[in-house]
């Protein structure tokens, strides 16, 4: 039962990397970089429903809401102050300045919200529920972080595969250039792409803190690494790869905890990464990368 | 007043002139072909009317509108497309998927509206997939729709391109060596495709083609560049006697 439950556990976490692995992985697939300022996003998205909450008084659900809606607009104003000048550059250029984003929100929050950590209150409201006489217990934020992470997969790949602004999306990610020949408007589309992730990112932080409810300015740097390397795990770019990379990191995660050491188990995690990327380098669901002799 | 009109066209890629003094003028419902010897400027033409270089110099005038130095995405929908030396297809999309794409600014609904599924997403859908059909089927595409573009044959992937650029619904349309890698039997096939285009479209085309039989078959008018610069221009039958021609593409 003990295992049974630490199986739970370990996919409610692994969920919530899901989400989180879903945008890294959409914004890496359409505008080919890192954005490793996503996980503070989670932060921030986390901040705002705090605040809405707590000072405020609004309904958790509106409150989640408004979060996903400060941070999209947040992911479209990073996108185009920071990233957007950058299109030309090489990656590396990108890169830094993703990190340089990244500690700009970490040290911003810590300015405005103080370094001391906060009771967040979960927004999840749905009793848990027991199996087999207590021996087996499912809380509500488990089965909600569940349920929400497929609905967002699916949601996601039917959005990418059947619209439109999902179509362009695909042309962008294959070819920029030739895209916008066709009349796409690339610095349009990238801006959806970081919309959507930064949105994605805002429901993470709510079933983040409603799981673990301490909040503070570095509350997202780790789980956005995790689910950067669940994104790495899955196949980069893959959006039921990140789902199921997701699951497996936080699965490892919990189980690596509970039997091999509690100490050790964000090195379990980064080592099985490791292992993978040496037998599959592209990750479970990545694309084989032919090269062309 | 020409389709097309090109005026003392001229880049610079540092100190060397790629293309200078190009000047062409296209009627409506033209066949018009661009030769000259490999690296003689023909696809740097292409890429400065298409935005995807600025010219240096010059104007270029699309149905009486100045698009010089425009961007490619305000040029497409002034009216060019084109169509790629290598294709450059999304591969991993499939083939109604890349026609799609072509359409996607004649056909509008919200990302809100295809994200809650309205009424409206699945209306404008069926109508792109209806246009997109339609499109494919002159191409004897429509059976294939449902394949990945990548996994075509080389023909169809050709055939497919024009198609693609065709559902941007420009005015003119540009063909970069379509012919490239055709056995003769293909390219054959694909003359017949481009003159069906020209009549059952409106289309004027230009073309950049090393496929004599291609050029003389089809092309009303040439024009014959050779370093960066116009060697002569006019009808087919009489540029392709000119002894300079010859000249430039077999040596002296």
């Amino acid at each position: 039962m003990g295992f049974l439950n630490n199986l739970i556990n370990g996919i409610s976490l692994g969920s919530i990397y899901a989400v989180i692995a879903l945008g890294y992985t959409l914004v890496y697939g359409i505008a080919k970089m890192l954005n490793f300022a996503h996980g503070d996003i989670i932060m921030v998205g986390g901040y705002v429903i705090f605040y809405s909450m707590t000072s405020f008084q609004i309904n958790p659900y509106i409150s989640v809401l408004l979060a996903v809606i400060a941070c999209t607009v947040l992911g479209i104003v990073i996108e185009k102050i920071a990233y957007k000048p950058l299109r030309q550059a090489t990656s590396l250029s990108v890169l830094i300045t993703a990190i340089g984003v990244s500690y700009f929100l970490q040290n911003s929050a810590l300015l405005l919200f103080g370094e001391k950590p906060v009771n967040f209150t979960s927004v999840v409201n749905i009793p848990s529920i027991s199996l087999f006489d207590g021996q087996i217990v499912i809380t509500g934020e488990t089965i909600v972080a569940i349920i929400i992470s497929i609905l967002i997969v699916v949601g996601l790949s039917l959005f990418i595969k059947k619209t439109k602004s999902g179509r362009a999306m695909l042309a962008v990610s294959e070819d920029k250039d030739a895209a916008q020949l066709m009349g796409i408007n690339i610095n349009r589309t990238i801006s959806l792409t970081f919309a959507i992730g930064a949105g994605l990112a805002a429901i993470a932080g709510a079933l983040l803190c409603s799981a673990y409810p301490t909040l503070q300015n570095t509350t997202g740097a780790m789980p956005g690494i995790k689910a950067f390397v669940a994104a790495v795990f899955g196949g980069i770019g893959s959006v039921p790869g990140a789902m199921i990379g997701g699951i497996l990191i936080g699965v490892i995660e919990i189980l690596g905890r509970a039997y091999i050491s509690p100490q050790l188990s964000d090195a379990i995690v980064f080592a099985v990464l490791i292992l993978v990327l040496i037998v599959k380098p592209t990750g479970l669901l990545g694309k084989k990368i032919r090269e062309k002799v | 007043m020409a389709l097309l009109e090109v005026k003392n066209l001229g880049i610079s890629f540092g100190g060397l002139r790629a293309v200078d003094e190009f000047s062409v003028s296209i009627e409506k419902g033209e066949l018009y072909g661009l030769i000259g010897p490999n690296g003689a400027g023909k696809t740097t033409v292409f890429n400065m009317l298409t935005g995807v270089y600025k010219p240096s110099n010059g104007v270029i005038m699309l149905d009486g509108q100045n698009i010089t130095g425009k961007s490619t995405i305000e040029i497409n929908r002034a009216g060019i497309a084109r169509t790629f030396q290598n294709i450059r297809l999304f591969k991993a999309m499939s083939v109604l998927d890349n026609v799609k794409v072509g359409l996607h600014n004649h056909y509008k609904y919200s990302t809100a509206e295809g994200v809650f599924r309205m009424p409206r997403f699945f209306f404008t859908e069926k109508e792109m997939d209806k246009k997109a059909m339609e499109l494919l089927s002159v191409f004897e595409l429509d059976s294939k729709a449902d394949f990945l573009a990548s996994n075509l044959p080389y023909g169809d992937q050709r055939k497919l391109e024009i198609a693609r650029a065709l559902a941007t619904q420009p005015k003119l349309l540009l063909l970069d060596e379509p012919a490239a890698g055709m056995n003769p039997n293909e390219t054959a096939e694909l003359m017949n495709t481009i003159r069906f285009v020209r009549d059952n479209f409106d289309m004027t085309v230009l073309l950049i083609e090393h496929d004599m039989s291609l050029v003389s078959g089809i092309c009303e008018k040439l024009s014959v560049l050779n370093f960066g610069q116009l060697l002569c221009e006019g009808n087919t039958f009489d540029v392709l006697k000119n002894p300079e021609v010859i000249t430039a593409y077999l040596g002296d």
